[in-house]
């Protein structure tokens, strides 16, 4: 078993070695756009990273790992933040629901526009679907491309057909819904 | 409904932020989430977070903050890495005990990248061949505009058919993947671009076109899509 003194240096070691490449990691996150504090997080990677060095724990790849304990500690304070954000949100809807008036002919065609739209998306071929729906959800080719490991050629080639199901599906849709309605 | 891409974005996007589950017992835990951006994790596990966060606003919101991160940090990566010393103290990969010599590093690493680059112009190569050299009656091979080649309007667009086919439908899309151009029916294996849609085409800009054979008797055949780019008009001498 190490001694605590030698612990407590390795632990020092490895903040000061790491600490620019820390700070560049939480960088990374743009964390006040999320409402997130980075002290917090540079906070919390320091904790995990002598809880993973008081454990009697090897880091194998000092540089990797960091980039992980990093992750995951955004992931976790914003998982945190929306639990207690919860409670707010709970009483604002409340709030809103007592003072709003009845939908509008409007917004219930959007609510039902957006759920046709989610339904038919759900329903594409397998390879297919993952593609279109990170598209919709605006990533872009080459991104998506990168994320699923896919040759562009490949992942252009299953959006342009699973786009054309898409709208193939919601015209079938409108079509169903003008007979029945005429 | 309107049914075009700026559209569909915002109907399905709107879709996805409805989606509250009422507990995250189902939801993929951090790790996972952050497994999924690692190139070696399965495809299985990208395509299941990728459907997840369809279905769940909260993994979506932490999806895209790992992927807004992922996108600065490959746009900062030539940014140096100030642990360099420390790391080559520690030894390869950071592991603790003795440093090795660094001429090994140097000799795997030259090792991984000529494999790197030999397997991808493997693989370029094998792709050029599977697109020109595809037996007739298997599928549709795009002859003309060749993958990735420049040329001036106006062309004709050529393939080698499929048997028994009935007729061809040709596509043309813009970089977008935007439709430019859909044929009638074609019942020869090349065609002319119609003026007017050779007058749309930009100079410099990169389009892509597919084939689609229809027969009676059996289901619709696509081919591949192939780009290629248009040149700027020759400007003639005077005389």
């Amino acid at each position: 078993m190490e001694p605590p003194r030698r612990r407590n240096s390795e632990f020092g070691e490895i903040l000061d070695a790491y600490a620019q490449y820390i700070n560049l990691q939480v960088q990374h996150y743009d964390l006040p756009k999320y409402g997130l504090d980075p002290e917090d997080i540079l906070q919390d990677v320091r904790i995990r990273l002598w809880k993973i060095l008081s454990g009697e724990r090897t880091i194998v790849s000092p540089a990797s790992y960091i980039k992980k304990i990093v992750s995951s500690a955004v992931i976790d304070q914003l998982r945190r933040r929306r639990r207690e954000n919860e409670l707010f949100r709970h009483e604002k809807q409340k709030y809103i629901l007592e003072q709003a008036v009845p939908y509008s002919g409007e917004a219930i065609r959007k609510k039902a526009a957006e759920e046709a739209v989610g339904k038919a998306v759900g329903r594409l071929i397998d390879s297919r679907r993952q593609v279109v729906k990170l598209y919709l959800l605006n990533l872009t080719l080459p991104e998506i491309s990168g994320y699923l490991n896919w040759s562009l050629d490949k992942t252009r080639n299953l959006l342009y057909r699973g786009l054309a199901d898409l709208k193939k599906s919601l015209r079938d849709l409108e079509d169903e819904n003008e007979n029945r309605s005429s | 409904m309107r049914i075009d891409h700026h559209n569909l974005k915002a109907l399905f996007q709107g879709y996805v932020a409805s989606r509250k589950p009422p507990s995250r017992k189902k939801c993929p835990a951090p790790g996972v989430l952050i497994q999924a951006f690692e190139p070696a994790a399965s495809t299985r596990v990208k395509k299941r977070i990728a459907d997840h966060i369809a279905e769940c606003s909260f993994c979506r919101e932490e999806f895209m903050v790992l992927f807004g991160s992922r996108k600065s940090e490959t746009k900062s990566s030539q940014v140096k890495n100030p642990a360099a010393p420390y790391i080559a103290r520690l030894g390869t990969a950071g592991t603790r005990g003795p440093g090795r010599p660094a001429f090994w590093q140097y000799a795997f690493a030259l090792l991984g990248l000529s494999l790197a680059v030999s397997s991808f112009l493997f693989l370029v190569h094998q792709k050029e061949l599977s697109e020109t050299r595809q037996p007739p009656g298997t599928g549709i091979t795009l002859v003309y505009p060749r993958s990735g080649q420049a040329l001036s309007v106006p062309f004709s667009f050529q393939w080698q058919g499929k048997l028994a086919t009935e007729y061809y439908i040709l596509e043309l899309f813009d970089e977008s993947l935007m439709p430019v151009w859909t044929s009638e029916k074609i019942l020869d294996v090349q065609v002319l671009i119609p003026s007017d849609i050779a007058s749309r085409l930009i100079p410099g800009r990169t389009y892509f076109w597919m084939v689609t054979s229809v027969s009676p008797n059996s289901p619709q055949q696509e081919s591949k899509l192939s780009r290629f780019a248009i040149l700027p008009p020759k400007i003639r001498s005077p005389d």
